[in-house]
Parts: C-alpha cells; structure tokens; sequence
C-alpha cells in the first residue's frame, strides 16, 4: 500500500505533470539553460584555470575577430578549449543522454522501473571486446570498433536466447541478458588472465573504470552522430513506449506490433549504449538512477520523460566529470564516482520505487 | 448482422489442446458472459477474439471479415481489450491512459491532437471519472482502475469490449458499479464479451451466458436457460442451487449453505482434477 504521506520530490512531479504544455516547455526551457551553463561552466573549470570572460574574449576572437589576444595566450587557450575540454564536455553530455534515454526506453518496455540499459548485457559485451581489441590490436580504432561490436554481440545472443524458446518474451529478454552478461564477464576475466600484467592489465582495468579523458575530436562526431540520432528516434516512440510499459497483451490490443516495436528499440538503445563504452568506457548508474530522478520530476509520460531524462542526463554528466578531475589532484574514474553517487542515492530511492513485474 | 462469428475455432500449443471446435455468434448490443473453471480456455478463447493468437483451425469472422485479414490496428479500433485489474508499474495519470486509447488511430510518431484529448475527455465523462483525470493511476482504488480502462476502450472507439476477468479483485461494491456502467452502455450499443469466476455476475446482467469446460462449449444461452444446478455442478463440479426470487430474477445458493448440518460442508465434493 502507498503512504499517504507524499514526500516533497513527488509533490513537484505532480505539480509539473498536470501543468499545462506552457509548464512543460518551461522545464525544458530551464533544463536546457542549465545544461548550457553547465557546459559553459565546465570550460572554465580545470586545472589550468581560465576566467569565464577570458573564455568569452576566445569565442569573440576565434568567430568574429572581435577583440584583441596575445597569440601565444591564443595557441594555449585554443588547444586547451577545443581540443581538450570542449571534446570532454560533449562527450559528458552524450554519454550522459544516452545512457538515461536508453535507461528509460528499457525501463518503460520492460514494464520495471528498476532494470537498467545493461539488462541485456551490451556494457558487458561491450567491456570484453574493448578489453579483447587492447590485447589482441595495437590501434585504437581497432579497439574501438570490437567495443561495439561486442556489446551489439551480447545483446543478440540475449534476444537469440530469448528467441529460442517460447513464453513470456519479457523474461525470457532478462534472462537471456543474465546468461549472456555472465558470458561476456566470464569471458572478461579470461582476457585479464591472459593479459601482460604490467602494462595491458592496468590499462584494461583502468578502461573499465570508465573515463572521458580519451576522447578526440574525430571520434566524437564518429560516434555522436549515431547516438543523437537514436535518441531522437526514439523520442519520436515515446507514445508507443507508454502503451508497452503497459505489458505485452494490451500493446497488442492497442494495435502495436509489439514485436518489431521492441526489437527496433532494443536496436536503438543497444547502439547507444554500445557507443558510450566505446567513448568512455564502463559508466554505472546513471540509466538507472536518472531515468528515476527525471520521473519524480515529470512524470512517467515518455513524451516529456525521454527529452527531459536526456537533459537532466547530460547535467548530470557533466558535473560528475568536474568533480572527478577538480576534486582530488589525481582524477578519479568517472564510473567509479557515478557508481559511488549512484548507489546510495539508490539505496534511498528504492523505497519510492514501484514494483516491477507484479 | 452478426458481429463477431467464432467458426470451428480450435487451438492448442504444441502437445496440449486448448480449444475444440468452437462456434459462437454474437450479435450487437449482447453482453456475453463466459463461464468455465480455471484453465478451461476461457482467456485464449478471448485472445483469439482480440486476434492476439491465431486459431489453428477455424476462424473469427468481425462483420463479417476474417479477423487474421485485418490490421491490428483495425482490429483495436473495432474492439478494445480490458484485462484483468492490474497494478501499472508506472504512475501514469488516468489522462495518460485514457489517451493511449487513440494510438490503433495513429501512424508512426504520432502526438496528441486536440480532438484525441477532447475525446478522451468525453470518455472520461461517460464513466463519470472526469474528475480523475490528473490523478496517478496507481492510487486509485481498484473499481476506478477499472473503469479508467473501460475508459480508455471508449476513446478507442471500439463498440466492442472483451474482458478477461474484469471484476476479479473488485470489492463488492466496485463490481456492482462496473456491471452497472456494463449495462448501461450496452443500451447504447456496446457488445461485452467478458469471463468471470462468478455466475451471479451473468445472472446480475441476465444476458446471455457461454459454458466451457475442457477446451469445448458445454452450454449456451440465455441465462436463465443455461445457469442452473446440473450446468454448474458439471460445470464447477459445485453443488449449487439456483432459485428464483419473486420470479423476477435468479441467485445461486451453495449447498453448503442450504443443506448445512449434513455430513458435514463439502465432503460429497469430488476434488476437481488438478488443471489450471
């Protein structure tokens, strides 16, 4: 039974989903300029400090001209902006929309506030073909590409498990995800076992931890463009995913193919999340834990739930990327620090949590 | 015109016969209750009407067409599917659910129009939960979950509800008020199709009732033909007697009940052979 008792998180999501879409675009008004502060902010954050006016003195100069810059101040502050933190920063937000939209997608279809985007084992397909492609190639291209090549490898052996047997296609998904993430952790450990314990080791355990510190111009766009296309795909689906996340035998009767429908989105969220171990690695947490916060904000629709769990996302990102290189002098792993947030904040949540699967 | 026509259906899974040449005709307007004991087939049977699963042999005719020819999409906007009470894992608003009503009338990344939402509203109306319509889903008492489906089924479009167990999980007072607003709307036009434990539902709405036991249609009528004590003694294997009161309408009383004190409640019972 429910508490009678509505905690104050709960009394602003009901405030802001009854509103009318005047109020809605107003929060995605007030997440968009957040995240842009957020960005910006970030910009100046670092260990070299720059002033947020030196930053704006850059932009005028880099586009218009405007303004004056010594050029040596100019080389430093390009290569620093453009081609170290700006490249960070997009990554965080890419990374950070596309766990929490994939999160919400497989949350919605399915029917379980609780699962998260590595149900069906992608982050650990994912986690062994990057760990395959440091021993096995030298080029990180290489690396790169057997990253997602494994983690879309896992997520069809889950499906082909599920395909296999007849039933309830929402469990047999799971459990197929159990046994082919088992697989691919399994197959992990092997890799760390045969691994050159002085340098592959380290830098496979070190990848694993998750980071944006890797990340490259080229690479960015390689990979963003895919992951802000699923995204938009499937915030497009979002009235379908309201009708799944009512189970199976409704969908149907609701006159939705339920099949295709899901396989096309476990499709779309696997290349995202896919795409977010090769940029950064193992990050935990956060398409479990957003996807929850942004529902107590706006509600469950996934009308308003996809976009606004992608911003809240990429802020979330963002600023958990500036604390784990501002707070201590080493930087610490980004999925180490989401894990470490992410987990009591659970732990708390949980309570308010609906149950899934009955 | 016949509405919806079950034909020589039969179905089954791989090593187990579910169904056994099944023939209905329903016609507009009927509301249609099926009888039977758990794992009789009376959920498939539904199933098959709403086109979820295809008979093996046979076939279901709605207005005459074959049911397997027909979009899914068409087949939802003629009839809407109103399963047993659930507990929505997310706290949608009964808006929300309503809405969802309208997708068998869109295309691929559709939005809400203003005529989805002005018919939703008008839905919400007709079943008298206007005033729910902001409200969370998953607090609502059962009855209100209800008829939030029921709801959803007008704002489809359907003239045609099926529903598995509707009133299964209903206080007594909730199940009373969903036959009430069944009745009503079968004035208006509606056809219900819906299973339940309980023959007293049938008898309350005194239409028409449809016995099935073990995958075949053991009787089929009106229900004060059909529902009688040798029909649900075979039908339950429960000694029942049902009796007329001031020769208006019927009710079912258990032996237990009538003939209390001898040899004690319950032990002429012969155990239902364990299927479900």
């Amino acid at each position: 039974m429910r508490p009678k008792k509505r905690s104050t998180a709960m009394g602003i999501r009901k405030e802001a989903q009854s509103g009318p879409p005047v109020k809605r675009f107003g929060i995605f008004l007030l997440l968009f300029l957040l995240l842009l502060f957020m960005a910006v902010g970030s910009l100046a954050l670092g260990k070299y400090p720059l002033a947020l006016c030196d930053i704006i003195n850059f932009i005028l100069f880099k586009f218009s001209h405007v303004g004056q810059i010594d050029p040596l101040r100019y080389q430093l502050q390009e290569s620093l902006l453009l081609d170290i933190r700006l490249p960070r920063i997009l990554a965080a937000i890419l990374v950070g929309a596309s766990l929490s939209v994939s999160g919400t997608a497989f949350q919605a279809m399915f029917v379980n506030p609780l699962v998260s985007p590595g149900l069906l084992g992608v982050l650990a397909g994912g986690s062994f073909g990057a760990a395959l492609g440091m021993v096995f190639f030298k080029s990180w291209v290489a690396v790169q590409m057997c990253t997602f090549l494994f983690g879309f490898a896992a997520v069809l052996i889950s499906v082909g498990i599920a395909k296999m047997h007849k039933g309830n296609t929402i469990l047999l998904l799971v459990l197929g995800g159990v046994i082919s993430g088992a697989l691919f952790t399994s197959l992990l450990s092997v890799i760390k076992y045969i691994a050159d314990p002085y340098n592959q080791l380290p830098a496979i355990v070190q990848w694993l931890m998750g980071g944006l510190s890797m990340v490259d111009r080229k690479s960015l766009l390689i990979t963003g463009i895919p992951q802000v296309a699923s995204i938009v795909l499937i915030a497009l689906f979002s009235g379908y995913l309201n009708a799944l996340s009512m189970g199976d035998e409704e969908a149907r009767a609701l006159g939705i193919p339920v099949e295709w429908v899901r396989l096309f989105l476990i499709f779309l969220a696997t290349i995202m999340s896919a795409l977010t171990v090769v940029m950064a690695g193992m990050i935990g947490w956060v398409g479990l834990i957003i996807p929850h916060v942004t529902r107590m904000l706006v509600g469950p629709d996934n009308k308003v739930l996809i976009p606004a769990s992608a911003l809240i996302g990429a802020i979330y990102l963002i600023v958990v990327d500036d604390v784990s290189r501002m707070l201590f002098n080493v930087e610490i792993p980004i999925g180490i620090a989401t894990s470490l947030i992410g987990i009591p904040f659970f732990a708390i949540i949980l309570k308010k949590a609906r149950r899934g699967w009955g | 015109m016949l509405h919806i026509s079950v034909r020589g259906v039969s179905f089954g899974y791989t090593n187990k016969t579910v169904l056994r040449d099944i023939n209905i005709d329903i016609a507009h307007g009927e509301i249609v209750t099926l009888l039977g004991p758990n794992g009789c087939g009376k959920s498939t049977l539904i199933k098959l009407m709403l086109g979820l699963y295809r008979p093996v042999q046979g076939s279901i005719y709605l207005d005459g067409v074959d049911i397997s020819r027909l979009a899914s999409k068409t087949i939802a906007r003629m009839i809407a599917y109103v399963p047993q009470i659930h507990r929505s894992s997310f706290p949608y608003t009964v808006m929300d659910i309503v809405l969802m009503g309208r997708i068998p009338h869109k295309t691929f990344f559709f939005r809400y129009s203003k005529k989805d939402i002005s018919i939703a509203g008008d839905a919400m109306e007709r079943l008298s939960i206007s005033h729910l319509a902001e409200r969370p889903y998953t607090e609502l008492s059962g009855g209100e979950r209800q008829l939030t489906v029921v709801a959803r089924a007008i704002a489809q479009g359907a003239r045609t509800l099926i529903m598995d167990e509707p009133a299964t999980g209903l206080d007594y007072g909730n199940q009373l008020r969903l036959l009430e607003e069944m009745i009503r709307l079968s004035r208006e036009g509606y056809t219900f199709i819906k299973s339940t434990h309980s023959p007293e539902h049938a008898l309350w709405v005194a239409d028409r009732a449809v016995m099935i036991k073990n995958g075949i249609i053991m009787a089929d009528g009106k229900c004060d033909q059909v529902i009688n004590s040798e029909n649900l003694l075979y039908l339950y294997n429960a000694r029942v007697n049902v009796m007329w009161v001031n020769n208006v309408f019927q009710i079912c009383v258990p032996h237990a009940v009538s003939d209390f004190g001898q040899a004690g409640a319950g032990a002429g019972y012969r155990r239902h052979p364990g299927r479900c």
